[in-house]
C-alpha cells in the first residue's frame, strides 16, 4: 500500500443561517494516497463541495464552520494550522480547480498575471522568472505561449479550464481537488479537459480528488471512488469494487438511473423522492425514505460503516450481521 | 484610443450647444433689461437706446443666440460682466483655480475616505463597525452642506479656534470647505463600495486567488478592488458635479473667491452674461470630468478596453468571444 | 382587460404582500416612517403644537437661548425657533411633495415616450436630458429660479424641472425592457392604442422603481429647496422656511449658536428619515438589491 498523503477524520461541517443549522457534511472520513486518484461522487447538495473547501480551510464563514474532525496531510492537522502556515499549502501543496472556469478567472487581470502569481507567492523568484515559468504552464496545458497577456475573456470556456488547470498545477502540487472540472463545459471538450488531467497527472504524479456526479468521468480516471449522500459518505472502495460489485442501494440507484446503451429499456429509473433537507435530517438511515430495501430498524438508528470485503467499505444495515438474510 | 477620444469629444459638442441655448434662453426670458442693468437707473433714454443697439438687444432671439455662440467659439467671448465690465471669461478664469482647488481636495478626500470606510465595511458585514459607517454615512447624505459648513465654522472657528471660518489662502483654510463639501460623497462613494465590494468578494474568481494561497489583504485590495471600481468611477465621476453644486453655496459661507461665490454675487445682481458664462463654464468640466471617468472605464476594465482598441473587424470576432459567456 | 394582465395584476398583489412583510422587518425603515409621520402630523397640526405663532415677534426677547419656555431659542425678532421650525415643517413637505409630483410626472411621460417608441424621438429625448445632466443639479435649480424669480411656486417648478432626467433615464430602462414582452404583444394584438398599453400595461409594470426613486427625490428636493431659500431665490418672509431660517440666521453665528443649528437639523432628520425610507423600501421591493 502506497503512503497515506490526506486522511479526513471525522469531519463535520455546519453551515447556521437565520438560527437554523444545516449539517452539511457529518462525520465523514475519507483517504488519499500518493498518486492515487480518488472519485467523490454525490447528486447536487451531497455536500462535495464543501467537504473539497474544507481541506483548503476555504468554507466561507459565517455561515459555515468546521465544527468537528481532522484533516491530516501528512501526518499534520491542517485545522490546527495558523493563516499563514495555511497559505503556504494552499495553491503549492494542495491547489484545487472549481468548477465553472467562465468565473473562476480574474477578468482584469491577464491570464499571464494569474498564474505568475501563486508561482511568485510560493517559489521566491524574480518576476521575469515567474512570467517564463508562467509561459512554460501555458504551453503545458496546450495554449500558445504568446497568450500569455490576454485576458480570460479572450479564451473561451475549455481554454479558460485550461488556464484554471495551469494554475492549480503551476507550483506541482502534491494533491489536486477537481470540482466538477467539466460540467460546465461542452462535452467534446470536456474530454479533452479530462485526457489533459489525467495525463498531467500521471506525469506530475499528483494526487488527485476529483469531485463529480459523472460516474463516467470517474470511470476513466480514478482508482478508487467514495459515494456521498446527504453529507455523509454510504459506499467506498475501488472502481471494480463499487462499479461490479455494488453494494448500497444508493449506489445501485445511482446505476440503474444512467442510461444503457446494450439494454433496451423504455424508460430511466430515477431514484424515488428527493434528498432529505439537511436542516431537518431523518432519524436513522439517511437513505430510509427512498430505499427500496428500507427495514424497519433503518428508520430506528444510524448503521455503522462496515467492510464487506478487502476495505470496500458500506453504510447500511442490509450487509450487517443478522440483517438482510437474502 | 485615440479614435475613441475623437469620437467621445465630437459627442461632447451637440450637448454643450445645448446647454449655451438653455442657459441663453432663461436668461432671454429673465425680466429687466439688460442695458439699464449695465448703465443704471439714473440712464438717458438715448443711452440705453444706444446700449441696445450697441448689444445687438433688439435682434430676434434666435439671431441673438446665434451671435452669442459665434463669439464664443470665434473669439472666446462668453460677454461682458454687468458689474465689473470684465470679459466674462478673464472673471471666470481668475477663480477657477480656486474652484478647482477646493473641488479637487474634496474628491481626494472623500475617495480615500469613502473606498477606506466601504471595503473595510464590506469585509466586515454586520459588524457594528460597519453599522456605524452606514448610519455616518446615511446623516452624511442628509445634511444640507451650507448648513454643515456652518456648524463647522462654529465648532472648529467660534469655540475651538482652531480652524480659520473663511478665506481659502493657507492648508488650514482649506480643511473645512474642503470637509463641508467632501461629506456627502465621501458617504455617497462608501456606500457604492460597500456593495460593490459585497458583491465582488462572493465572486468564484476571489475564492481561486484565496486558494492560490494569496493573503487576505491582497485579495481584497488587488483582486477584489479593481473588479468592484467600476461602479465606484461612476460614483465619483458624478460627485463631481455635486461637488461642483456645492461650491456654489460653500464657497459663499467661507467666502472664498471662486465660481461658485462669483455665480451667487452675479445671481443677486442679476448680472447674466456672468451667471450664463459660468454654467457654461461648468458645463464644460463636467463634460471633460465625464470624458476621464470613461476613459479610466477602459484603463481599469480590459472588456471595454478591447471594446475601444481593436478595429471593427478583430472587434466582432472577440465579441463573438464574449457572447458565448 | 385580457386574463394575462388579470393575472399580472393578482401575482403584483402577492409580491406587494411580501414586499410589505419585508418592509415592516427593516428598523431603520421603520424609525424613518416614524419621523416622516410624525412630521406629516405636525405639519397638519402646526397651529396647535407650536407654543407660538410663526410670526409672533417679540424685541424685547431676542436672541433667547434656548430654555423651557423657547426650546430651541428666539432668533433676531424675537420668534420662537421652535414654533417656526414647526410651521416651516408645511413648507418643506409640501415643497418636496409637489416639486416631486413635477419631476416624477414629467420624467415618467418623457421616459415613457422616450422608451416606447424608440429611435428618432428616443434619441431627441435622450440627447435633451444630456444636457439637463451636463449641468450639476443645484446648479440647474438656482439657474431656473433665478430666470422665474423669488416664491414658493418657482420654488417648486425650478427643483421639479431639475430632477426631471433621473426620472425619465430610469422610466426609460424599465418601458424598453417591458416593451417586448408577450403581455404587450397580446394588449397590442387586441387593439389596445399606444396610450392605453403605456398607461394601462407598460406604467403598472414598473411603478416599484420610480416609487423608490420618488421617496429617495423628496429627500432632494427639500435640500435643493432649502438651499434656494439659503440664496433668497425661495419663500419670502415673514413665512417660515428652514432654509431661508439659516439665511437669517447667518449673520449671527458668532454670538448665537442656536439660531442656525435647530433650523439645519430639521432639515438633516427629514431629509434623513425619506432616505432611510427610501433605502428600505428599494430593499422590500427588489429583494435582489439587498446584500
Amino acid at each position: 500500500m502506497r503512503d497515506k498523503l490526506l486522511e479526513i477524520k471525522k469531519l463535520k461541517v455546519i453551515y447556521s443561517t437565520d438560527g437554523k443549522v444545516v449539517e452539511a457534511v457529518n462525520h465523514i472520513d475519507l483517504e488519499i494516497h500518493k498518486g492515487e486518484a480518488l472519485g467523490l461522487i454525490g447528486e447536487t447538495g451531497a455536500g462535495k463541495t464543501t467537504t473539497a473547501l474544507s481541506i483548503l480551510n476555504l468554507i466561507p464563514n459565517p455561515p459555515g464552520k468546521i465544527v468537528e474532525g481532522e484533516i491530516c496531510y501528512n501526518g499534520q492537522n491542517l485545522l490546527k494550522l495558523s493563516q499563514k502556515e495555511m497559505r503556504a499549502v494552499r495553491g503549492n501543496k494542495i491547489s484545487m480547480i472549481f468548477q465553472d472556469p467562465m468565473t473562476a478567472l480574474n477578468p482584469v487581470m491577464t491570464v499571464g498575471d494569474q498564474i505568475a502569481e501563486v508561482i511568485r507567492l510560493h517559489q521566491k523568484m524574480p518576476r521575469n522568472e515567474a512570467y517564463i515559468k508562467a509561459q512554460e504552464m501555458l504551453e503545458t496545458v496546450g495554449i500558445p505561449g504568446n497568450r500569455l497577456k490576454d485576458f480570460p475573456h479572450q479564451f473561451s470556456g475549455g481554454m479558460k479550464q485550461r488556464v484554471v488547470i495551469a494554475i492549480s498545477l503551476a507550483c506541482n502540487p502534491e494533491l489536486l481537488i477537481a470540482d466538477e472540472p467539466t460540467t460546465a463545459l461542452d462535452v467534446t471538450i470536456q474530454e479533452q479537459v479530462l485526457d489533459l488531467m489525467e495525463k498531467l497527472q500521471k506525469e506530475f504524479n499528483t494526487s488527485l480528488l476529483m469531485i463529480t456526479h459523472d460516474l463516467g468521468v470517474v470511470a476513466e480516471v480514478c482508482e478508487t471512488v467514495a459515494i456521498m449522500y446527504a453529507g455523509e459518505i454510504v459506499e467506498y472502495g475501488t472502481i471494480e469494487q463499487v462499479y461490479n460489485d455494488t453494494k448500497h442501494p444508493y449506489t445501485r440507484g445511482l446505476f440503474d438511473s444512467i442510461p444503457k446503451f446494450h439494454e433496451d429499456v423504455k424508460r430511466l429509473k430515477p431514484i424515488k423522492g428527493q434528498m432529505p433537507n439537511p436542516a431537518h435530517l431523518p432519524v436513522g438511515c439517511n437513505f430510509a425514505d427512498r430505499c427500496p430495501d428500507v427495514m424497519p430498524k433503518c428508520r430506528e438508528s444510524e448503521p455503522v460503516v462496515i467492510d464487506v470485503g478487502q476495505n470496500h467499505l458500506v453504510k447500511c444495515y442490509k450487509y450487517v450481521d443478522g440483517g438482510d438474510q437474502a | 484610443m485615440l479614435r475613441f477620444l475623437f469620437r467621445r469629444i465630437l459627442m461632447m459638442i451637440p450637448v454643450l450647444l445645448g446647454v449655451s441655448f438653455v442657459v441663453f434662453f432663461m436668461s432671454y426670458f429673465t425680466p429687466g433689461d439688460p442695458a439699464v442693468m449695465i448703465l443704471g437707473d439714473m440712464a438717458t433714454q438715448e443711452d440705453i437706446q444706444m446700449m441696445h443697439e450697441q448689444l445687438k438687444l433688439d435682434e430676434p432671439f434666435l439671431v441673438q443666440y446665434v451671435n452669442y455662440v459665434k463669439n464664443i467659439v470665434t473669439k472666446g467671448d462668453f460677454g461682458t460682466s454687468y458689474t465689473t465690465k470684465q470679459p466674462v471669461l478673464d472673471e471666470l478664469l481668475v477663480r477657477f483655480p480656486n474652484t478647482f482647488k477646493l473641488a479637487g481636495l474634496s474628491v481626494i478626500l472623500s475617495v480615500i475616505i469613502g473606498i477606506t470606510v466601504g471595503i473595510v465595511s464590506a469585509t466586515r458585514q454586520y459588524s457594528i463597525l460597519d453599522n456605524v459607517a452606514t448610519a455616518i454615512s446615511f446623516i452624511g447624505v442628509s445634511m444640507p452642506n451650507f448648513w454643515q459648513g456652518m456648524m463647522l465654522i462654529i465648532v472648529f472657528s467660534v469655540w475651538l479656534g482652531w480652524l480659520p471660518p473663511s478665506g481659502f489662502s493657507t492648508p488650514m483654510h482649506w480643511i473645512l470647505p474642503a470637509v463641508t463639501i467632501g461629506t456627502s460623497s465621501a458617504a455617497q462613494i462608501m456606500r457604492m463600495t460597500r456593495s460593490s465590494m459585497l458583491e465582488v468578494i462572493r465572486q468564484d474568481y476571489i475564492r481561486t486567488a484565496r486558494a492560490k494561497g494569496q493573503s487576505e489583504r491582497i485579495v481584497i485590495w488587488r483582486h477584489a478592488l479593481k473588479n468592484a471600481l467600476i461602479p465606484i468611477i461612476t460614483v465619483v465621476g458624478l460627485s463631481f458635479g455635486r461637488l461642483l453644486g456645492g461650491a456654489v453655496l460653500t464657497e459663499s459661507i467661507f467666502s472664498i473667491a471662486g465660481i461658485g461665490k462669483l455665480m451667487v454675487d452675479a445671481i443677486n445682481m442679476r448680472n447674466y452674461p456672468l451667471v450664463q458664462g459660468g454654467v457654461l463654464f461648468i458645463a464644460i468640466v463636467m463634460s471633460v470630468v465625464n470624458l476621464i471617468v470613461d476613459v479610466l472605464y477602459a484603463y481599469v476594465d480590459p472588456r471595454i478596453r478591447t471594446q475601444f482598441t481593436t478595429n471593427s473587424i478583430r472587434k466582432k470576432i472577440r465579441l463573438g468571444e464574449v457572447g458565448d459567456e | 382587460m385580457s386574463e394575462k394582465t388579470v393575472a399580472i395584476k393578482s401575482r403584483n398583489s402577492g409580491m406587494m404582500r411580501d414586499a410589505l412583510v419585508r418592509l415592516f422587518r427593516n428598523k431603520a425603515a421603520i424609525l424613518g416612517l416614524i419621523i416622516i409621520v410624525v412630521l406629516i402630523l405636525s405639519a397638519i397640526f402646526a397651529d396647535i403644537v407650536s407654543p407660538f405663532s410663526y410670526d409672533e415677534q417679540d424685541l424685547r426677547q431676542r436672541f433667547l437661548a434656548p430654555s423651557a419656555e423657547h426650546f430651541f431659542g428666539t432668533d433676531e425678532y424675537g420668534r420662537d425657533i421652535f414654533s417656526r421650525i414647526i410651521y416651516g415643517s408645511r413648507t418643506s413637505l409640501l415643497v418636496g411633495a409637489i416639486s416631486v409630483t413635477i419631476s416624477s410626472g414629467i420624467g415618467t411621460i418623457l421616459g415613457a415616450i422616450s422608451g416606447y417608441y424608440g429611435n428618432r424621438v428616443d434619441n431627441i429625448i435622450m440627447r435633451l436630458i444630456d444636457v439637463m445632466l451636463a449641468i450639476p443639479n443645484i446648479l440647474l435649480a438656482i439657474s431656473i429660479a433665478a430666470t422665474l424669480g423669488p416664491g414658493i411656486v418657482n420654488v417648486m417648478i425650478a427643483v421639479g424641472i431639475s430632477s426631471v432626467p433621473g426620472y425619465a433615464r430610469l422610466v426609460r430602462a424599465s418601458v424598453m425592457s417591458l416593451r417586448d414582452q408577450e403581455f404587450i404583444e397580446a394588449a397590442r394584438s387586441i387593439g389596445a392604442n399606444d396610450a392605453r398599453i403605456i398607461l394601462r400595461h407598460i406604467l403598472p409594470n414598473c411603478m416599484a422603481p420610480i416609487i423608490v426613486q420618488a421617496t429617495m427625490s423628496i429627500a432632494i428636493a427639500i435640500l435643493s429647496a432649502a438651499a434656494l431659500s439659503f440664496l433668497g431665490l425661495g419663500v419670502q418672509p415673514p413665512m417660515a422656511e428652514w432654509g431661508s431660517m439659516l439665511s437669517n440666521g447667518r449673520a449671527y453665528i458668532r454670538d448665537y449658536w442656536w439660531v442656525v443649528t435647530f433650523p439645519g437639523v430639521a432639515i438633516m432628520s427629514t431629509v434623513f428619515a425619506f432616505n432611510l425610507f427610501g433605502d428600505g423600501l428599494r430593499d422590500a421591493l427588489d429583494p435582489r438589491l439587498k446584500q
